[in-house]
């Protein structure tokens, strides 16, 4: 009998086809969305945790400026110095702890050029650091020296840093780069992190760095620190603040634990997602609306056929039951539409990160979104179309019969 | 107060009067006790509808129509029953009554001896579903169905399978002569053809009573009279009680009994109807 009213609702549906489609548009617009939004937000989720695994539990990193507004600190010019470096490398419970310098610096190659983020490390530091405790690998060669004219490189820079449209080259090993005048030697290539920013940038010595940009001061850009074995990082983080804060005076940095990183990229994802999850929703309540909408044009228009069908024997709940359904349906083909269209967003979304070098977002797809994504439409149609089956369903038989 | 229950005249004086089962029973002129008297086990034990002082009141805003006055009225199981009567005098609304289409505001009306105005709605639809076939002046078929469709719709309701829906629907396709329309929509049909399609679908459940109002009213005369034909079939070969709402009397002639209706009221005396109406 169900599949009879279904029989029925869709060949309703199918009777008022432009109609039909522009109801079923509005739902696929919201269910896209939803869809491209879970997909790409699970996605980005899983992103960071592989990111963070990789970044072992332990690892440290102290920043300028204030935890609950990092960018100020970044963009504000303020920054820390080798001083500081020292006072946390004195601190218990700390076994790694090296100065980081980033600078944008213009890198030559033949008859190319980049703009590159260069790294400036410690050389012993740094390699043990980022090989053992971050996952690191070099894809050839090796680590740079101390004072050296050498650079390691990333995996993307190599590979497509200097190539356009086919032209320029690939940059291979033992090859020379130069930066501010300066010829370096490529003696590595690190193996892909699956994320642009260090795929893309290069890797020198800090006294080189410091020698390139002409600063006398120690400027440092952050402190990469690892935890001894067996300690609590949140308790080394709060020594550290503790140490950091007496000798600086100030409290104008932040010292973030691997978790607390893990948080805070959540959260902004998490605020991306809502922001982005409520514009869909507002899409479906739209687009139910609009099944609404349609429905009860839909009643007004077969009021006559209605009345025809209670004549020779339809009960309320089947009038009811069959518009039910017509609302359904048309929330569940917008649906399966919406679906599709938002599943292949996400893989484009996916496919573009992925040439840009974000080789670590995917978008998530499992049969769960799957069937949330119907299900879902089908119970929006449905809320959709309560109202209108309702008063289809309470229809008196004579009135209908009389409407023309 | 008495009804004659041959007629369903109102009666003043018990002039004419039989007894019958222990009971009397009063008429208003020989013509009808005789009949009664021919016809009587027959009669009283086969009837399908008696109304019982019925009103029907419509509220409109602040305006009330009163389209039935307290009619009284037996039909009985086998019957070809017409009714006639001028436009907005209440034929369509006795029909509806008579169709469990909707309740009386006043009185009783007993569909195989039980008041329907004790029913719910759904048992309502249930009556209309297996008891009663409608036919429209419109035919109102479905536009979205087929003609096979639309003849197995009322079985859908009934909770019919779909093989025994489709071997019904043929064969009432067939008794009409519209077999080889199975597939067609109701557009694709001609006017006889839709009603005879419509027709095919009141006879689906295989109801006691067809009621067809004005059902060749939007039909040219030889196909209304080839329609009547059918209906004049179902009342003969397969006794079903046929009431036609028409105001056509040439249609009219086609029923063994006619009732005329006048502003809401059943006009009871045959004779003097027959002299001033028609
Ligand atoms: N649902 C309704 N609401 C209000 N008034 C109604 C309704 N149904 C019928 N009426 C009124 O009741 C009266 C009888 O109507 P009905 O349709 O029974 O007449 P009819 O004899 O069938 O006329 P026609 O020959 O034109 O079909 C009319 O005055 C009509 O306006
Ligand atoms: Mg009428």
């Amino acid at each position: 009998m169900i599949g009879d009213y279904f029989r029925l609702a869709v060949d309703s549906i199918r009777h008022r086809q432009l109609r039909s489609w522009l109801t079923i548009l509005g739902i696929v617009i919201g269910i896209s969305l939803v869809v491209t939004m879970i997909s790409l937000g699970e996605g980005m989720k899983g992103a960071v945790s592989q990111q963070l695994s990789r970044f072992g539990p332990d690892t440290l990193v102290v920043f300028p400026g204030k935890e609950a507004n990092l960018f100020s600190g970044f963009f504000g010019g303020l920054h820390l110095e080798d001083d500081d470096v020292d006072v946390v490398k004195n601190t218990k419970g700390v076994d790694i702890a090296f100065p980081v310098l980033i600078k944008t610096i213009r890198i030559e190659f033949g008859d190319k050029d980049k703009q590159t983020l260069l790294h400036g490390l410690p050389s012993k530091e740094s390699e043990k650091f980022l090989k053992d405790f971050q996952g690191w690998e070099l894809a050839d060669g090796r680590w740079f020296r101390d004072k050296s004219n050498e650079i390691v490189i990333g995996f993307k820079l190599a590979k497509e840093g200097f190539k356009e449209d086919d032209k320029g080259k690939e940059i291979r090993l033992n090859q020379k780069v130069e930066i501010d005048g300066e010829k370096f030697t490529v003696v590595g290539i690190i193996a892909s992190l699956g994320e642009r920013e260090h795929d893309f940038a290069g890797y020198i010595s800090l006294d080189k760095l410091r020698d390139i940009i002409g600063s006398s001061e120690k400027e440092v850009t952050n402190i990469d620190i690892k935890a001894a074995p067996g300690v609590d990082p949140n308790e080394v983080a709060e020594r550290i603040k503790k140490n950091l804060k007496r000798s600086r005076d100030a409290e104008d940095f932040a010292v973030l634990t691997s978790e607390r990183m893990g948080n805070i990229a959540g959260n902004i994802i998490a605020v991306i997602e809502v922001v982005l999850l409520g514009l869909a929703v507002i899409a479906l309540v739209v687009g139910g609306i609009g099944i609404m909408n349609t429905m009860y044009t839909g009643v007004l228009e077969r009021t006559k056929e209605i009345g025809v069908m209670k004549a020779i024997g339809a009960r309320n709940r089947d009038i009811g039951l069959i518009f039910l359904m017509e609302a359904g349906i048309i929330g569940l083909v917008g649906g399966s539409i919406g679906l599709a269209i938002g599943v292949s967003i996400a893989k484009i979304v996916e496919f573009i990160a992925h040439q840009n070098g974000l080789s670590l977002l995917s978008a998530y797809i499992n049969i769960w979104l799957i069937l949330f994504g119907l299900g879902f439409s089908f119970v929006i149609g449905c809320i959709a179309g309560i109202l209108p089956a309702m008063q289809a369903s309470k229809l008196k038989p004579v009135d209908a019969l009389r409407y023309e | 107060m008495f009804i004659d229950s041959v007629c369903g005249m109102e009666i003043k004086n018990k002039k004419f009067h039989s007894s019958h089962d222990k009971r009397n029973y009063y008429f208003c002129s020989t013509k009808c006790k005789l009949k009664f008297e021919k016809e009587s086990v027959r009669s009283r034990e086969k009837v399908v509808i008696e109304f019982y002082n019925v009103w029907k009141v419509y509220e409109l805003g602040n305006a009330r129509i009163t389209a039935v006055k307290g009619a009284n009225l037996e039909i009985s199981k086998g019957e070809f029953l017409s009714i006639q009567g001028p436009s907005g005098s209440g034929k369509s609304t006795f029909l509806h009554l008579i169709g469990c289409l909707d309740l009386p505001t006043k009185g009783s009306i007993f569909l195989d001896r039980k008041d329907i105005s004790m029913l719910s709605e759904s048992e309502l639809a249930q009556i209309r579903g297996r008891k009663i076939g409608f036919v429209f002046q419109q035919f109102n078929l479905i536009n979205t169905l087929n003609a096979l469709e639309n003849v197995m719709l009322p079985m859908i309701f009934q909770g019919k399978v779909i093989e025994e829906r489709r071997k019904r629907a043929v064969e009432l396709l067939d008794v009409v002569g519209l077999k080889d329309r199975m597939y067609h929509k109701p557009k694709e049909l001609s006017g006889g053809q839709m009603q005879r399609v419509a027709i095919a679908r009141a006879l689906a459940n295989d109801p006691d009573v067809i009621l067809a109002d004005e059902p060749t009213g939007n039909l040219d005369s030889s196909t209304g009279h080839s329609v009547m034909n059918v209906l004049v079939n179902l009342n003969k070969k397969f006794g079903k009680t046929i009431i036609v709402v028409t105001h056509d009397p040439y249609i009219a002639k086609y029923a063994k009994r006619k009732v005329n209706i006048l502003d809401g009221q059943i006009a009871h005396d045959h004779q003097f109807m027959k002299r001033f109406i028609w």
